[in-house]
């Protein structure tokens, strides 16, 4: 099914830690059917959506060696409607942090970054042994 | 149908609107000939708050914001208008169908708006200088007047004096300026350290002067700083040409001929009239309307396509100009963590010039805005990090970034051409792109940027004709460069008597400044010329 209620749930997960209401995961399948006509799929989105765990690995192996895979695009959609609902947009707007704060956030996300990028591009590696259509 | 009126004009846009404004004022009878098209969807569900209140309270805000089709949800790399957000995508609907292009990699907007292209334009309101108009047939003595009268009409607002004073001249009858945000206002006060040196070096900056009412004007404004320009107009406060469209139809002189398309016209010289074959968009039958004149003001593509085919000139190319255009997303890295104030608008903050050779005749145009109103999940389709990594970073250092875009000028030695071919379709063929120079001239934008605070993250090239300036199809030109296909200084296509044009397609450069005060400005001398002739 293209854009299921399952995947928006483990897309939303993995984004900001939350679960989305079913009204969302509706608008999610909406936009999934309006987005992507062809229902494209890829090796890493299978995967992702199979062990939740390799999210994040393979979405950061994604954004540096295939930035139009259909698990980015799936995470820009489900970014975009999370993004725009008063129930999580606080997570999303500008919010005044000290400069030692930032600081903090930019060594802990970019290891956290960093991480997930190693893991990913082993995991991504990988893909073409487990089944699932690129 | 079959009416007459005095002078017919074709377009809603900047120019049509200040094109028919002397003439009804004149006591002219006007028909404006236009398709109309008008945001029926989401110009009614966007609140009046400001921005960060309706984020937080508008469970509606998922429809304007990504579109009921989810349209405001890119994919790809970064294209031609990345401010045309979902309420603003009516501008450039219907055209492809009924008013084809092959552009190829040139992006080639037109429009069936109700108010043109400026119902979504950015307000910024430079106008030119006699450097800016060295290859045209009229000086800035000439414009002058019709900047002061467009400027008592539609509101612009700016400083009086500065930095940039030089290359605005005197303007009647500003508004004050508009408040700048905290970063702007950081990165002026750094550039105000070491103007002296960038002065020295061809680089200046300045508040913009924006089409914005600071205070009430006509009705409209004033400002009230929401930072939702991008998605609706608020208070009336940015000038759309609607506006005075809208003013123009409390006269009972002036008619709005809406839901046609001009196709083609043809001059009468024995009983001195002109007729325009129009299709009616929601019937389909042609339309036939006559003036004893006619204003074109489509548009420089859409002017280009009814000169064209109403002389049989098929095949034949025109010169077209659209200013090159570059992005610069930059960090400012001295105001992190510092305190942002949350009221502002979306517009352009800084207007900075770049004049390399001091002549003014290869002038850049940078403008500052800040990133916000955009939504956080653009950027995210641009960070390379894991999208989980990357909420919390960019949400920690948005307030600190600010788009800085670059208008380049354009010439006609650039070799594009437009031409109309056998089936009706208009062809833009591409010119020579001077990249290496372009990039150079950037590079030393971005030393500049870096001077006053700003940290250029990458640059974003969005293809040509991004800027959605286009112009110069058929060029106003003296009578010593007259030809065929040129218009003479008062818009008046040669060839025939009773047609002018009133919009970008006279202009025979492109300065780097945005055209949109301009065209208004020279629409206003073209259609007080003809209202002039008309009364004598």
């Amino acid at each position: 099914m293209n854009g299921d209620p399952r995947e928006f749930r483990i897309l939303s997960r993995y984004l900001i830690g939350a679960r989305p209401s079913r009204q969302l995961a509706e608008r999610y399948e909406r936009a999934c059917s309006s987005l992507f006509r062809d229902g494209t799929r890829s090796r890493a989105l299978n995967a992702a959506l199979r062990w939740p765990v390799l999210a994040g690995p393979l979405d950061a192996a994604c954004g540096l060696l295939a930035p139009d895979d259909a698990l980015r695009q799936r995470l820009l959609v489900a970014a975009a409607i999370l993004e725009t609902t008063t129930e999580h947009a606080e997570r999303f707007l500008p919010r005044h942090r000290s400069r030692a704060a930032i600081a903090v956030l930019v060594a802990w996300h970019g290891t956290r970054a960093a991480a997930n990028v190693a893991v990913g591009i082993a995991c991504f590696g990988l893909l073409p042994l487990f089944a699932g259509k690129r | 149908m079959r009416k007459n009126f005095d002078v017919l004009v074709v377009g809603s846009g900047a120019s049509a609107a200040n094109a028919a404004w002397p003439l009804v004022e004149a006591g002219l009878s006007v028909g404006m000939i236009d398709p109309g098209g008008r945001d029926e969807t989401y110009a009614p569900i966007v609140p009046g708050d400001d921005f960060r209140t309706i984020r937080r309270t508008d469970a509606n805000q998922h429809r304007y914001f990504l579109g009921d089709e989810f349209e405001g949800i890119p994919f790809g790399p970064v294209r031609v208008g990345a401010q045309l957000t979902p309420p603003r995508q009516f501008i450039t609907r219907g055209t492809e169908e009924r008013s084809p292009v092959e552009a190829g990699a040139l992006q080639a907007a037109q429009t069936f708006a109700r108010g043109g292209l400026g119902a979504g334009w950015g307000a910024s309101a430079m106008p030119y200088t006699d450097a800016d108009l060295a290859d045209w047939p009229v000086g800035r003595s000439e414009l002058q007047p019709h900047y002061d009268a467009v400027s008592k009409r539609v509101g612009i607002s700016g400083p009086k004096r500065d930095d940039l004073s030089p290359h605005v001249g005197p303007l009647e009858s500003l508004m004050p300026p508009s408040r700048i945000d905290s970063n702007a206002d950081w990165v002026y006060r750094r550039y105000e350290r070491v103007r002296g040196e960038l002065l020295a070096r061809g680089f200046r900056m300045g508040q913009a002067r924006l089409a914005v009412c600071t205070r009430r004007h006509r009705g409209r404004g004033p400002l009230g700083y929401g930072d939702m320009e991008f998605w609706a107009d608020q208070d009336r406060a940015v000038y759309r040409p609607a506006f005075t469209i809208d003013e123009l139809a409390t006269r009972g002189a002036f008619h709005e001929l809406s839901g046609l398309m001009a196709v083609r016209y043809r001059e009468n010289p024995a009983d001195e009239s002109v007729e325009v074959e129009c299709l009616g968009l929601r019937t389909n039958e042609s339309v036939t309307l006559s003036a004893r004149r006619l204003v074109l003001a489509a548009g420089a593509i859409g002017t280009a396509r009814i000169v064209l085919e109403s002389l049989g000139r098929r095949n034949e190319p025109v010169p077209f100009l659209t200013n090159p255009y570059t992005y610069l997303p930059c960090l400012v890295p001295s105001r992190i963590g510092r305190r942002t104030r949350d009221r502002r608008h979306s517009l352009t903050q800084l207007t900075m010039i770049y004049d390399p050779d001091g002549t003014g005749r290869n002038a850049v145009q940078p403008q500052l805005y800040s990133y916000r109103s955009l939504l956080s999940f653009k950027l995210l389709k641009e960070s390379p990090l894991p999208m989980r990594e990357s909420i919390p970073l960019i949400r920690a250092i948005q307030e600190y970034l600010v788009i800085v875009g670059i208008f380049h000028p354009d010439f006609p030695s650039n070799g594009r051409r437009l031409l109309l071919d056998d089936a009706g379709t208009l062809v833009i063929r591409s010119g020579s792109v001077e990249c290496a120079a372009r990039r150079a001239c950037e590079d030393r934008v971005a030393g500049f940027l870096r001077r006053v605070g700003c940290m250029p993250l990458k640059r974003i090239d969005p293809g040509p004709g991004a800027s959605i300036h286009y112009a110069g199809t058929l060029p106003m030109r003296g009578e010593a460069a007259a030809g065929p296909l040129t218009c003479d200084a008062d818009g008046r296509l040669r060839g025939g008597k009773l047609v002018v044009v009133a919009d970008g397609s006279t202009f025979p450069t492109l300065p780097a400044k945005g055209l949109t005060f301009t065209l208004m400005a020279n629409a206003d001398r073209i259609g007080a010329a003809l209202a002039k002739e008309m009364a004598s």
